[in-house]
């Protein structure tokens, strides 16, 4: 470190970069990690091209009651018609932001509010994390379907509620995942060294707790984004997610149901949608854990 | 070979999990055993199953108003007086004769020799007994509220005084909630054991609950004759396409509301049969015309949207076309409905009128529940009043919270349009009197109108057929062409499915199906 | 261990409390009563206030609320309104049919995974685990209800049942449909558990004493294998009963997760509270044993225990 002109901050900056490369190299290098990333892709650019492509108006509301049931692959309607006469390849397509936006949202509010309380408690140990792990622990005790369905039903049926829903199901989820990965870095030599020098408790956990800990969370959020969609789409198969004519897939199914025996396409392609959707994400999850930890990867 | 024994074990594990489940439950077999009294060599299979879409829960008729309880409770009991699903008419169950004094005094008398379940005979006792009973239970006392005074005259004669004349009494005394108790039964019995006993041809015999009610013939009964079926059996399953597929695998005999979607299989297929008839609900869009800041208290607007809504459209969309348009606020099969033109659909007109209001752009909010049928034509609504560039905003809430919002204080309820419906009795008086009358615990619209309650209330007490016919037409065309607190869009059909060869299932326009004389040919 | 086991049950009424509180207190949020539903079209306030009476379901919250909580601490978790009978008995009614469906789906899981898994890893990196992984993956991302549905419209018309109850036929599609996702999960973690074990040193010797490679994974590794499925298959087991909701709307099943949708949705308070803290029970108690069987299984956490 004799370089004056190597300061410490570049030292920093260059391990950073070297360290988001090393995780993209290697996750680079499995094929069927890449094969959900560029679904993802698919889907995230599918979800915005057709905001402006499809009038929610015309395209979503509108029905068209004497072209009901028009099967796959009739002029005009690859995927068919719905019950009212709605085109369906439109409505799957439109639906796909329901189900990102209520995964990426609700695991953005799970990974705030779990992570805090698992850094806090890993962190600092005592009856502060004793009181969050019982917290915890009566959130996990319930079964996270029927906690969903209980919140859903208090507050009413709205893409917020819902978001709001699955994300403080999985909060305790996250708190615990969060706490373990702390766990390990708290009797790290540089955290004491910290300490004793004075550094803000703050500070410790932002500059030094948490990037050592991030691993295990990334995995957490990019399955959390995977789970969320399977709840939410459940919460509305029930009837009790985003009110209809919102084209969210598990109310297409929730209304498709009735139709199966004759018009089975529609209980047919918003599944699929949620399944690819489900399966990207997870595919991904799977890539970042063995990208983070090369040793697991076997 | 380790491995082959694992597999081995697991096998044997599934089946045992699958096998435990058989148990739990009554077999389905007997299917073809001959049985019944049929006198000329004609058989009848001894068990009718019939599949229900909700749960069963008590057979105490003062403690329920849903339809499933009411339905068994019909096969097991008997009212004094009860509609004629054939004729339509009121007639006497229980009751041989009545007359109306009075408007507030009536004489009875009842049926002689009518033999309840425990083989105690029906006399005057049980009547006030059963009377007096609904006055202490929540869901029974409004039915008995204005009875004054109960005299027994001899065993069979007995008198009511009523504390406000009633020309309509009679139909009072077919509310289900009234069904005959047996007084000694709740004397001898524990009250669980003895609501169970009444008059019916049925006697209540086992009850799985969330599974199935089996009731059996009562042998010595002698208000009816003895049914040639020997068990009928209530089953429970909530799914439509569910109960379609175990009736078309013979597993059920009757299905209750099938799914629309499978209509055409039950009348084209062998061996099934599909029973309709109108029923007496009527299903509106309406108004809250206590909503200061809501367009819909401009009578202009409610008669534009009469004309925007294309109500064969709607029907196709929630009930795939099996519904009947209704012109006019009353029912169909009521007393004193008049066939009136009503509002036609006129898209031109409508969207002359919204332009001129400036409705262009407006968005409208719109409550209604969950139910698959209300959503279906909340759905549908917005579609059809998008074309005028209206946006309706719709929010599905439960059933009770529906209710309670729409009932709740008009001017800070916030409701802006709702779609409800009305089930009335067949007396002309029930279409009115709860869902128009200022009065009305139903007045969802908060309609204040003196000359229409006036009109009301005229109507109720007049004793000539042929001016209160004259009134009724006058409260439809007003209240359906120019007040227009809501608009009537339709009645559904009601359907049951069944297995060839069954007979004696009437369907009721108010959802208690009568399955007492049900039986099937083999 | 013993006093680990009474620690843990004790630790466990505190819990319950909180979910009763924050069951009762949801339920009370939502728009709408069980009283006014159950009430006759034309019911007056002065009636509806006598069956909220008889139900013991009037007063202000706070009062209901603890009312509640004291009955429930006897022992007596109230009267359902909806269904008109003791909630606990009606919940022990419905348990079994639930146990099975969660029984069965495991049998399910297990024939298709333990195979699958072990395949999959005695054979790795081969078109084999390739396509054992992609199916898991399926199996791992698809919702549970939808494969219902579609097991209802490839089976149904072949005259398989696709509700209801009563025979062991109409176990066969619920049992698949919940199966498959936990055979999903357990597939990968039976291949990862193999792999581990397959390259311990101990399998290295006798493979190098020349005992053949079928011998290897049958008399050593899988016995291995199994302690981590055991310990993974227990916490999948919250997953099954959650799953166990969805599967029972679908097929109309007659258990413990349709009823506590039906009871939220027709805003039994009573019935819906008693439900969730029966399933928290259950659930809890489940790992409960899972974290004793593991114990004996595996001696170096049976040590940390009696600490």
């Amino acid at each position: 470190m004799s370089n004056p002109a190597f300061t410490s901050a570049d030292l920093r900056a260059y391990k950073k970069r070297s360290l988001s490369q090393e995780v993209w190299r290697n996750y680079k290098k499995s094929p069927s990690a890449m094969i959900g990333l560029v679904i993802i892709i698919a889907i995230v650019i599918a979800a915005i091209v057709s905001q402006f492509v499809f009038n929610y108006d015309t395209d979503i509301v509108q029905q068209d009651i004497m072209n009901r049931f028009q099967p796959p692959l009739t002029e005009g309607h690859l995927l068919g018609t719905d019950q009212y006469g709605r085109d369906e390849l439109t409505r799957v397509l439109y639906g796909a932001k329901y189900s990102l936006a209520v995964g990426i949202v609700s695991v953005a509010i799970s990974c705030l509010f779990g992570c805090t309380m698992g850094l806090i408690a890993g962190y600092y140990g005592g009856v502060v994390e004793n009181i969050i792990l019982r917290f915890c622990e009566v959130f996990m005790g319930i079964p996270s379907v029927l906690l969903g369905v209980a919140i859903m039903t208090a507050f009413g049926q709205s893409l917020a509620v819902l978001m709001l829903a699955v994300g403080l199901v999985y909060v305790p989820m996250f708190a615990r995942t969060a706490r373990a990965a702390v766990l390990p870095v708290r009797e790290e030599e540089y955290i004491e060294a910290a300490k004793v020098s004075g550094v803000g408790d703050l500070k410790i956990i932002f500059s030094h707790v948490l990037p050592n800990s991030l691993s295990p969370i990334i995995v957490q959020v990019t399955m959390g984004v995977a789970n969320g969609i399977l709840s939410a789409s459940f919460l509305s198969f029930l009837g009790l997610g985003v009110p209809v004519p919102a084209p969210e897939w598990g109310a297409m199914l929730s209304s498709a149901r009735e139709y199966i025996r004759d018009y089975g396409y529609l209980c047919t392609f918003p599944g699929i949608a949620i399944m690819v959707t489900v399966l990207s994400f997870n595919l991904m999850g799977d890539g970042l854990r063995d990208a983070l930890d090369p040793k697991l990867k076997q | 070979m380790k491995s082959k024994k694992f597999v081995a074990l697991l096998m044997a594990a599934s089946v045992l999990a699958t096998t435990a489940v058989g148990c739990g439950n009554g077999s389905q077999s007997s299917q073809s055993s001959p049985g019944g009294s049929g006198a000329t060599g004609t058989q009848y299979k001894e068990e009718i199953i019939i599949a229900m879409a909700d749960e069963f829960t008590t057979i105490d008729p003062m403690e329920t108003t849903a339809e499933t309880n009411q339905i068994v409770q019909d096969c097991t009991h008997d009212l004094l007086t009860d509609t004629n699903l054939t004729t339509m008419q009121n007639e006497g169950e229980l009751l041989e004769s009545w007359e109306m004094v009075t408007p507030d005094h009536w004489t009875f008398k009842l049926k002689e020799n009518v033999t309840f379940h425990d083989g105690t005979i029906l006399n005057t006792d049980d009547v006030e007994f059963t009377l007096q009973r609904a006055a202490e239970k929540p869901t029974a006392a409004n039915y008995v509220a204005d009875i004054k005074e109960f005299n027994k005259i001899d065993d069979l004669n007995f008198e009511i005084y009523l504390t406000k004349g009633n020309v309509d009494f009679n139909y009072t005394l077919a509310a289900n909630s009234l069904a005959i108790l047996s007084k000694e039964a709740f004397e001898t019995m524990e009250e669980s054991e003895a609501v169970k006993i009444g008059t019916g041809p049925w006697v209540f015999d086992e009850f799985v609950s969330g599974d199935h009610v089996t009731l059996t013939r009562f042998e010595e009964g002698t208000l009816y004759p003895i049914p040639n079926t020997k068990k009928l059996t209530f089953r429970m399953i909530p799914e439509a396409s569910a109960r379609m597929i175990a009736l078309e695998n013979g597993e059920v005999d009757v299905i209750m509301s099938p799914s629309a979607t499978d209509y055409s299989r039950l009348t084209e297929s062998d061996g099934l049969q599909l029973i309709t008839e109108t029923g007496r609900t009527q299903h509106f869009v309406g108004f809250n015309l206590q909503n200061e800041g809501f367009i819909g208290t401009n009578p202009e607007f409610r008669l534009a949207v009469s004309k925007a809504i294309n109500k064969e459209e709607m029907i196709i969309a929630a009930w795939d076309g099996y519904a009947q348009v209704s012109t006019s606020m009353m029912c169909r099969d009521m007393e004193y409905y008049a066939d009136i033109e009503g509002v036609p659909y006129d898209p031109e007109g409508a969207q002359e009128i919204f332009d001129r209001l400036g409705c262009n752009g407006m968005t409208i909010d719109l409550v209604t529940s969950d139910a698959s049928h209300r959503v279906k034509m909340a759905e549908n609504l917005q579609s059809q009043l998008q074309k005028y560039g209206i946006t309706l905003n719709v929010e599905y809430m439960q059933q009770a919270a529906l209710t309670e919002l729409c009932t709740g204080d008009g001017t800070t309820s916030g409701v802006e349009m709702y779609i409800l419906s009305w089930t009335p009795g067949k007396n002309a008086d029930y279409m009115f009197r709860n869902p128009i009358h200022s009065s009305g615990g139903r007045n969802y619209s908060h309609l204040e109108d003196p000359d229409i309650d006036a009109l009301i209330d005229a109507a109720a007490a007049e004793v000539d057929t042929e001016k209160r016919a004259e009134m009724y037409l006058e409260l439809q065309e007003r209240l359906t062409c120019e007040i227009i607190p809501w608009i009537p869009i339709a009645q559904n059909t009601l359907t049951i499915g069944a297995a060839e060869g069954v007979t004696g299932v009437l369907i009721h326009p108010g959802l208690v199906h009568q399955f007492k004389f049900c039986e099937r040919l083999i | 261990m013993f006093r680990y086991i009474i620690k843990r049950i004790l630790m466990m009424i505190p819990v319950l409390i909180a979910v009763s509180f924050v069951v009762y207190f949801l339920m009370d949020l939502a728009p709408g009563d069980i009283i006014s539903s159950m009430a006759p079209q034309d019911a007056t306030e002065a009636e509806l206030e006598m069956m909220r009476e008889q139900w013991g379901l009037n007063g202000p919250l706070i009062e209901r609320y603890f009312r509640y909580l004291g009955d429930l601490l006897t022992g007596d978790m109230g009267m359902s309104p909806s269904l008109r009978r003791p909630v606990a008995e009606v919940f022990i009614e419905r348990l079994p049919a639930t146990l099975q469906l969660a029984l069965a789906a495991t049998v399910v899981a297990l024939i298709i995974s333990v195979p699958l898994g072990i395949a999959a890893a005695t054979h790795h990196r081969s078109f084999l685990d390739g396509i054992s992984m992609v199916l898991a993956m399926i199996g791992v991302s698809m919702p549970a209800f939808w494969l219902g549905l579609l097991l209802i419209m490839w089976f149904s018309p072949l005259g398989l049942p696709s509700g209801g109850s009563g025979t062991p036929l109409h176990l066969v599609l619920p049992a698949l449909a919940l199966g498959a996702g936990q055979a999903g999960t357990l597939t990968r973690i039976t291949r990862s558990s193999m792999l581990d074990v397959i390259r311990q040193d101990y399998l290295r010797t006798a493979r190098a004493k020349g005992v053949s490679e079928k011998q290897v994974i049958r008399k050593h590794a899988l016995k291995n294998a199994l302690i981590p499925i055991i310990t993974v298959f227990g916490s999948t087991l919250g997953n099954l009963l959650g799953g166990a909701v969805a599967i029972e709307t679908v097929f109309s099943w007659p258990g413990i997760g349709r009823l506590t949708v039906n009871a939220v949705n027709q805003r039994d308070t009573t019935l819906a509270t008693g439900c969730i803290i029966m399933f928290t029970v259950l659930l809890t108690v489940t790992m409960l044993l899972v974290d004793i069987a593991y114990a004996y299984v595996d001696p170096r956490i049976k040590a940390q225990y009696s600490k």
